[in-house]
């Protein structure tokens, strides 16, 4: 999905929607597995692109550069922030914790606090985030350690908390679909209009943002049947069949939907439609990559599969955008319980008779909830408003 | 390149573009990469872009000409087989902006040639620090967008509104008129102690709303800096303000071909200093006043005491002293310039006042 310059939507934690009790939770189960690996501490990272493990335990959003939790086996949590001492106030609406702090000179800070949090002065510091930190942060707290302790990777454990969505999350969740499916009509509503593929995307981020969006990204074709593409320029240019590819945030969780918009009868769309009904229904837990993407395949021929699609047929999703498991790319990915996903399908034929959807889902003990689906979105050449 | 004998140049991207970072993939081949990306230059001449991720691979295709970009979910494996293919001496390879890539993908490249690649990010915009006549159209684009954002933002500015529906709205309105992004800080306080991003926060009567208004126009940044009173202002605010904007037209009227940053840091600082505020324009108070403008290169750089960048034509930053005092909390203001034979040009045509919301 397209990267942005500034996140300006609303953004400040909010207890209404996300309660203290819910971080006192996954702190306490975080703490649990550094006690469990032997670790003496945590430090986790994000940043303006990527920070679904630092949201995870302190809701916060890093707006401006690099932010990282400095979290002890016991006691308070620290956040350091880019920006300056000025721009705290402002920080510190973004989370529930209360020692907020500018990041200053990385290495010194980091060392100072393992020497206040580190008893017998063995710090073994597990990263949270670690993966996507930059060289220049990630040099900084390497030789902040390295004097007398060890990093280890903490990220496969947090993935594991996080995959599992409360209650409260998937309530989130659910919002977030509810305002995509608002994003997806307007757009459906300008394209039938008339509108370019920008005015459409445009039409759409609107209506999401009226409706609530903290946050919303659009790709779209730049040629009838084109791939989903950020919009380089101002073009103008009215495109069907329009691919679309939305991903819109609430209250920090995603929602991702594919939809395919005048697309010819019969075709690609009736192809993809198929194949993505086709995985829902062979969606449950245990379920795995390639019954997925085996049952997704019966029904795409004589068209190919869309090279959106190709290397991954959906994935988990929550506070990032992406997260494990990647459907496709892992053989062995399997569905649980509770966990979230995006599944997407494609069909591609001769010309602009391509086609991409996808939906949302939880797993449930016996199946899936379709939180959000494409198929009631994308639309048929000659359909009608109302016909669906 | 021929200069350090280098062979190859590696230019790294992590695909986040701002307005103030250089993005060295951006500036060899002007493609905005979603993921990360890089940008292979050989000494003679020839080029290859590898972008990520796959789904990007007909923007990526059509890249160059011929055509020479590759689109791959495995970027560092792709560039692995890519060096395989050159004869490229080790220690003969130099690579440009490392730092900001993620540190495994870093960690990665820095094994391909066993670590011995010249770091070449000093040497690497001082090349092409001036921006060329399209850069400085889409610059002139951009600056007539944020002067329209700033007008629909006095016509929407009401107490009781959030700060950050106020910059979603904004936002969205420069998209409509063609901006492809917008890095836009905007915050309202009766007592600003800095610039912040937007927050939930509910504007009131009294406030001082302080804004970066930032829209990028296929891809080049533009940076105009306000300050919009919330009712009618105290006396002080209009002579502090007043005080603000003078420092700032002393800083443009320093500016010409020959004289450097620190020059132009120092005419801003010089006004704000004869007023009494010596201690203000240091940090905490203050880091500098402007910067470069991207994406691509950020040539020529900050406004600072520390840079000496000689200017030269064509070459574009704004400029915003940008201040705290204390009587009055931080102001803003901040007019993007084109350095031109003699002086210099400002690409906004209306230039920094403070505007007064009359509810």
């Amino acid at each position: 999905m397209k990267n942005t310059a500034l996140l300006t939507g609303p953004y400040d934690w909010d207890p209404a929607l996300l309660p203290l009790a819910e971080f006192e939770a996954r702190l306490a189960a975080v703490r649990r597995g550094l006690a469990e690996c032997g670790a003496t501490s945590l430090l986790v990272h994000g940043h303006s692109i990527e920070h679904g493990a630092l949201a995870y335990l302190t809701g916060f959003v890093p707006k401006l550069g690099p932010a990282f939790a400095l979290v002890p086996r016991e006691g308070a949590i620290r956040i350091l922030v880019s920006g300056g001492a000025g721009m705290i106030g402002s920080a510190k609406l973004l989370t529930w914790v209360e020692d907020v702090r500018p990041l200053g000179n990385l290495r010194n800070t980091i060392s100072e606090w393992l020497r206040e949090t580190v008893r017998d002065g063995r710090a073994v510091l597990a990263l949270g985030g670690g993966k996507i930190m930059a060289q220049r942060p990630y040099s900084a707290v390497a030789s902040a350690i390295q004097p007398s302790g060890k990093t280890i990777d903490m990220d496969d454990r947090l993935d594991t908390l996080r995959r599992r969505k409360s209650p409260r999350e998937l309530e989130l969740l659910r919002e977030a679909c509810r305002i995509l499916d608002i994003a997806c009509s307007a757009l459906e509503r300008a394209a039938a209009d008339g509108s370019n593929a920008r005015s459409a995307a445009l039409a759409a981020e609107r209506a999401a943002f009226d409706a609530g969006a903290q946050d919303v990204r659009i790709l779209a074709s730049a040629r009838n049947g084109g791939p989903p593409l950020p919009f380089d320029g101002p073009s103008g240019i009215r495109v069907s069949p329009l691919l679309a590819c939305l991903g819109v945030r609430f209250a920090g969780y995603w929602a991702e939907g594919l939809v395919t918009i005048g697309a010819p009868q019969g075709g690609a769309l009736a192809r993809a439609e198929s194949a993505l009904a086709a995985m829902l229904r062979e969606a449950r837990p245990g379920a795995t990559s390639s019954d997925l993407t085996r049952a997704a395949a019966q029904h795409l021929p004589p068209y190919k599969v869309h090279p959106l699609v190709e290397t991954s047929v959906g994935n988990g999703i929550g506070l990032s955008f992406e997260e494990p498991p990647i459907f496709g790319r892992d053989e062995k990915a399997r569905f649980e319980q509770g966990g979230v996903y995006t599944l997407r399908s494609g069909a591609m034929g001769e010309g602009g008779d391509n086609a991409i959807v996808s939906a949302m889902v939880a797993v449930t003990a016996n199946g899936v909830d379709v939180l959000w689906s494409a198929i009631h979105h994308s639309v048929n050449q000659g359909n009608t408003k109302g016909s669906r | 390149m021929c200069e350090h004998g280098i062979d190859l140049l590696i230019a790294c991207s992590n695909g986040l573009q701002m307005p103030d970072l250089p993005d060295p993939v951006v500036h060899l081949s002007g493609y905005r990469s979603l993921g990360e990306s890089f940008v292979l230059l050989h000494r003679n001449g020839t080029a290859k872009l590898i972008v990520s991720p796959a789904a990007d691979a007909e923007r990526a295709a059509a890249w160059g000409n011929p055509p020479a970009g590759i689109a791959t979910d495995d970027l560092v494996g792709t560039l692995d087989r890519e060096l395989a293919d050159c004869k490229t001496v080790a220690g003969r390879a130099a690579i440009v902006g490392l730092d900001a890539m993620p540190h495994d993908v870093a960690e990665r490249l820095l094994a391909i040639q066993q670590g011995a690649m010249l770091s070449f990010d000093d040497a690497f915009y001082s090349a092409n620090a001036r921006k060329t006549s399209a850069e400085i159209g889409r610059a002139r684009r951009a600056a007539a967008i944020a002067e329209q954002g700033l007008e629909r933002l006095v016509a929407l500015a009401r107490p009781g509104m959030r700060e950050c529906d106020l910059a979603v709205e904004l936002n969205c309105y420069t998209k409509s008129l063609g901006a492809d992004d917008n890095f836009l800080m905007l915050c309202a306080s009766p007592h600003n102690p800095a610039v912040s991003p937007s927050s939930n926060r509910r504007i009131e009567q009294g406030d001082i709303l302080i804004t970066e208004l930032t829209p990028s126009y296929e891809g080049q940044f533009v940076q105009i800096c306000r300050t919009v009173a919330i009712g009618p202002p105290r006396a002080e605010i209009r002579e502090k303000y007043d005080l603000v904007v003078r420092a700032m037209w002393a800083g443009i009227e320093a500016i010409r071909p020959g004289v450097t940053m620190s020059q132009v840091c120092a005419a801003i600082d010089r006004v704000l200093q004869a007023a009494g505020y010596a201690e203000y324009c240091r940090p905490p108070h203050m880091r500098r006043r402007g910067h470069g403008l991207g994406c691509g290169s950020v040539s020529p750089g900050d406004v600072a005491v520390d840079n000496e960048t000689v200017l030269e034509e064509d070459m574009v930053f704004v400029v915003h002293p940008n201040q705290y005092l204390p009587e009055t909390g931080y102001l803003m203001c901040g007019e993007p310039v084109r350095v031109t034979a003699t002086g210099a040009e400002t690409l906004s045509t209306k230039t920094a006042a403070l505007a007064v919301i009359s509810s």
